[in-house]
């Protein structure tokens, strides 16, 4: 046992210190690059949301018809190379003090973004002039929602899932949708007249194109065109059509004991707290249309904790609690009253990278000053001599 | 935008006829003039900055005929009659002046008044043009385009005083104050009784003034008059030199005060002053023009001369002469093996120019009332000062000229780089609200603009060392030193650009939500560590020669200005200042003269080395 558990350690020694080798990092650091600049050039056509899931958030991506490492297998190589690197070759003396320093802060950012990746959740709240929300809405998710009369969700289906010809089921029930089309941006347009029949209004006037995505994701129209089938009353059976924003989903009397709600609509997820608006402000620029700031007054109402309070936030000011940090992301003044965008996000890993940049700057500044101080000693000794 | 153009039309007509000439030549001094303070892009500014951005607009020159750019702001605003003779625009582009049927000139400038009948012709082809967006605009109609907003600039100009300055109008008398010159204020006084005596004409005869006696002709076309030079001064706002009596912190053109209705018996005097003002221009009374002047600046609660001594002594472009100077002294010293003098003589010029360069950041950190480096303009300036500093620093450690040409070098490349980059015009700008924070713009963007500053001298320190071994002029010992100094360097670099990228995740954390986000401007400094930290380890792993790693080095120039200014030309992410063409090429010759210059002198040592 005792011999199984050395030649164990021993091995797993050997492999450390070939994992721990620089010559990983010297083949791995000119495949970031590459992937960066790929993935930055890319942006242009496909978008930050896309070019940021194809080429930094997969472990593959294609160039053309070539498959190429991209962001996830390549940090996955280099943290552990750095991992091995600090455990197994790291030479453990003050004049490498710097260095080690510097490469724990490394190893803690990449540690966090990973954290990030894996866990943060992102969306915004959206809330006029002295009404409260506690809904936040995603940014990038849209499902596909059937609620019932009483607002609960019956079914839902995330939009990743949709494709034309998928049968939806409604459960307890024996209606069932049927996609006939679905498009992540839809353009809407007329539809012709000899393609009315069969179609409920408005579906009936206006019909979805797919419509190629646009490279900002938030501005993609997701819709679908849809067969309802199985009501009692015929009448109900036919064709529909919603979207996400759409202001008048489908709402359908099944029966007397049934209404279905047919929506498109971005992923939603409650707060444990609600958060009133006090009133917004925008700061422009003397004679300009160019705001210099902007400022949401608050209220955090917590019925949980009982913890009300008022607060302020602003550009480059958020507003952190219970783990959740608020922004200002956004606003909309067409309407009668004034509307606040706040982005919401929940990030496990977000002091991760303010850790590390101190770690980091300490240990190059260490490092440096080792440098430079045991240069000028060997100068001095050089002299004497 | 298309009712901003269909207006045009109206001002053109305007502009034809009431504001009376001044056919005296003369000018008066502008050294008060261009005191005065002007809200011009949410930012308040002496009249001589708005002076100078407008005619490098117009003609892409500070000056005018040999006169200072406020002499022709103030010939154009009070003597708009005479001004529009003023050959102004410069319209480069061939098919424009021929769509417009200019004649050809040696200098292809032209006075608005040889303009009208082209931008009346054009007209219609920029109605289409306005509607398209404006990257599928070809050159030609790009600056066809740009012609027709600049002449509705400057009709705008012409107009700003237009309610103050005196009118050729045929009064009748019962409208006659006998002053002795009438303005529309003057007018505006009678023209209830104006428009009633209109509406009674027009009971009584109809609508066709052929029928109307000549007294009654004489009032229609006051009528018409009024209407007319108030329709051509609608939206006229360009000109804000009077403070709003109502919000603190604004300004008002002329005409918007009165067409606002925000003026109040607070804007009685302002208004009396610039009246006086105009008249004693055109008149040429230089003791009632500096009195009213004086008048106006007692008036003003803003101190302008920081911004004039910044224009005047124009210390970025100042500096550039200066470090050419440097060059040259020191070249000359390194041919007559190190002279003393001339290296004084490198180093004395050098400092000149950091001395200019910090006083004009010195200046917009004050006139600005913020960090010097908002753009990516004042990055460069920034960048432009600080690495000939650190060159200069190099050079009081080494003491071998190599410092005072690095720093003499990068002075001029980036003080020219930072000439291409400036915007026609004022180059101060207000910041957008999620720039305008003291605290991010002095750490995180110094700090990185740091890290650009270190990145360069360790380039430049490269292709020295490079040229150095190449041209066999250095020992094995001094190349030893020199590399030992290039890692501090890169060393240096590396720690400000890690740790301003770093910064720039914690304020993107705090404005945006998210540390990283894969922004292009985010990539490109990301770029940046990984080049170096790519050189620094290859060399500790034996993988990379000292040539190589020199060669690396040497080359950071490329990855800095692709990170720097490249990204920026993708047009996406929260960086964005869209795509210039020019820059495009320039970025990709630099690369391509980077790849050969380093490539060839690699192979020159690699040559000598074989043949040793």
């Amino acid at each position: 046992m005792q011999s199984y558990l050395a030649s164990f350690l021993k091995n797993g020694l050997k492999l450390g210190q070939r994992l721990a080798r620089p010559d990983i990092l010297f083949w791995v650091l000119p495949l970031m690059m590459a992937l960066l600049v790929l993935g930055t050039i890319a942006q242009k056509n496909i978008g930050l949301y896309a070019a940021q899931e194809n080429y930094f958030g997969s472990f593959f991506t294609m160039v053309g018809p070539v498959p190429i490492p991209a962001g996830l297998a390549i940090m996955g190589v280099f943290l552990v190379n750095l991992l091995c690197k600090f455990l197994f070759r790291s030479d453990w003396s003050w004049a490498k003090s710097g260095t080690i320093i510097s490469h724990f802060g490394v190893l803690l950012l990449v540690f966090g973004g990973t954290m990030t990746a894996l866990t943060s959740q992102e969306g915004f709240l959206m809330v006029g002039q002295g009404d409260q929300n506690n809904i936040v809405e995603d940014y990038h998710s849209r499902n596909l929602v059937v609620y019932d009369a009483n607002k609960n969700a019956l079914v839902t289906v995330p939009h990743e899932h949709i494709h034309d010809g998928m049968t939806v089921s409604i459960p307890a029930s024996a209606i069932s949708l049927t996609i006939d089309k679905y498009c992540f941006n839809c353009s809407i347009s007329m539809r012709p007249q000899n393609e009315q029949e069969g179609w409920h209004s408005p579906g009936s006037r206006m019909m979805l194109n797919k419509a190629p995505a646009d490279p900002q994701d938030e501005k993609n129209l997701t819709g679908i065109e849809f067969t309802l089938k199985g009501a009692k009353d015929s009448d109900i059976n036919g064709k529909y059509l919603t979207f996400v924003g759409f202001p008048k989903p489908p709402t359908l009397d099944i029966d007397d004991n049934h209404t279905l709600t047919i929506a498109m609509e971005r992923a939603k997820r409650p707060l444990p707290f609600s958060v009133k608006l006090e009133r917004f402000e925008r700061d422009l620029h003397p004679g300009t249309d160019m705001a210099s700031a902007f400022t949401s007054w608050i209220e955090i109402i917590d019925p949980e904790t009982g913890n009300n309070f008022p607060a302020k936030i602003e550009m480059n000011e958020p507003l952190r609690y219970r783990g959740f940090t608020l922004y200002q992301s956004s606003f909309d003044l067409n309407g009668e009253k004034p509307y606040t965008i706040l982005a919401i996000v929940d990030n496990k890993g977000r002091l991760f990278p303010y850790i590390a940049s101190i770690l980091i700057a300490l240990g190059l500044i260490l490092h440096l000053g080792i440098r430079i101080t045991s240069q000028r000693l060997a100068k001095k000794k050089e002299t004497a001599a | 935008m298309r009712p901003f153009f269909l207006s045009f039309l109206i001002l053109l007509i305007g502009l034809s006829c009431t504001i009376q000439a001044h056919a005296d030549d003369k000018t008066l001094p502008v050294d008060k003039f261009k005191l005065l303070p002007i809200l011009q892009d949410g930012r308040l500014k002496p009249l001589d900055t708005f002076a100078r951005s407008e005619l490098v607009r117009f003609s892409g020159k500070h000056t005018f005929e040999g006169q200072d750019a406020s002499v022709w702001l103030a010939r154009t605003i009070f003597d708009p009659a005479t001004a529009s003779e003023d050959k102004i625009f410069k319209i480069d582009n061939a098919d424009v002046r021929h769509l417009m049927g200019l004649e050809e000139r040696k200098k292809p400038l032209y006075a608005f008044t040889e303009l009208t009948a082209g931008l009346q012709k054009t007209f219609p082809t920029v109605e289409q043009l306005i509607e398209q967006p404006k990257q599928n605009l070809s050159t030609e109609q790009t600056a066809l385009l740009t012609v027709h907003e600049n002449a509705l600039q400057y009709t705008q100009l012409l107009r700003s005083m237009s309610l103050l300055l005196p009118l050729n109008v045929d009064l009748p008398s019962e409208f006659d104050d006998h002053k002795e010159t009438t303005t529309y204020l003057d007018l505006k006084k009678h023209a209830i009784e104006i428009e009633d005596s209109i509406r009674t004409i027009i009971d009584k005869r109809g609508n066709d003034p052929e029928k109307y006696s000549a007294a009654e002709q004489r009032i229609a076309i006051l009528g018409l008059q009024i209407r007319t030079i108030e329709s051509a001064a609608q939206g006229n706002n360009l000109l804000r030199v009077i403070p709003s009596p109502l919000e603190a912190g604004d300004y008002l053109a002329p005409w918007d005060l009165v067409g606002s209705g925000q003026a109040t018996w607070d804007s009685v005097p302002q208004i009396a002053l610039w009246e006086k003002l105009a008249n004693s221009w055109r008149d040429g009374k230089s003791e009632d023009w500096d009195n009213t002047l004086s008048g106006l600046l007692a008036l003003s609660k803003t101190d302008t001369r920081p911004e004039i001594f910044y224009n005047k002594i124009a210390p970025f472009q100042s500096a550039l002469i200066f470090y050419a100077l440097s060059f040259l002294f020191a070249l000359a010293s390194m041919t007559f093996n190190g002279r003393k003098s001339l290296t004084l003589l490198s180093a004395l010029t050098a400092l000149i120019a950091l001395t200019l360069q910090t006083s004009g950041l010195t200046a917009r950190i004050i006139i600005l009332e913020r960090p010097p480096v908002g753009t990516l303009y004042e990055s460069i300036l920034f960048v432009g000062t600080i690495a000939p500093l650190f060159a200069l620093l190099m050079e009081l450690r080494l003491k071998n000229i190599l410092g005072l040409l690095s720093a003499s070098f990068m002075g001029m490349m980036v003080g020219l780089l930072a000439m291409s980059m400036a915007d026609e015009g004022d180059n101060m700008k207000v910041l957008t609200a999620v720039l305008n924070t003291q605290f991010w713009l002095t750490t995180h963007v110094l700090c990185i603009s740091i890290g650009y500053g270190w990145c360069l001298v360790t380039s430049v320190i490269a292709h020295l060392i490079l040229l150095a071994q190449a041209t066999n002029r250095i020992t094995q010992d001094a190349v030893k030193k020199l590399l030992h100094s290039q890692s501090t360097l890169a060393l240096t670099a590396l720690l400000f650009t890690a740790t301003g990228t770093i910064l720039g995740g914690i304020w993107a954390d705090q404005s945006w939500g998210r540390f990283w986000g894969w922004d292009p401007k985010e990539n490109g400094a990301l770029l940046i560590v990984l080049w170096l930290v790519w050189i620094i380890h290859g060399k500790i792993a034996g993988q990379f020669t000292n040539l190589q790693v020199t060669m690396g080095y040497a080359f950071l120039s490329v990855i800095v200005g692709t990170a720097w200014i490249g990204v920026n030309l993708l047009g996406v992410g929260l960086h964005s200042y869209g795509f210039t063409e020019g820059l495009f090429v320039g970025l990709g010759i630099f690369t391509l003269v980077e790849m050969g210059l380093i490539g060839a002198l690699a192979f020159a040592i690699t040559k000598h080395r074989s043949a040793a």
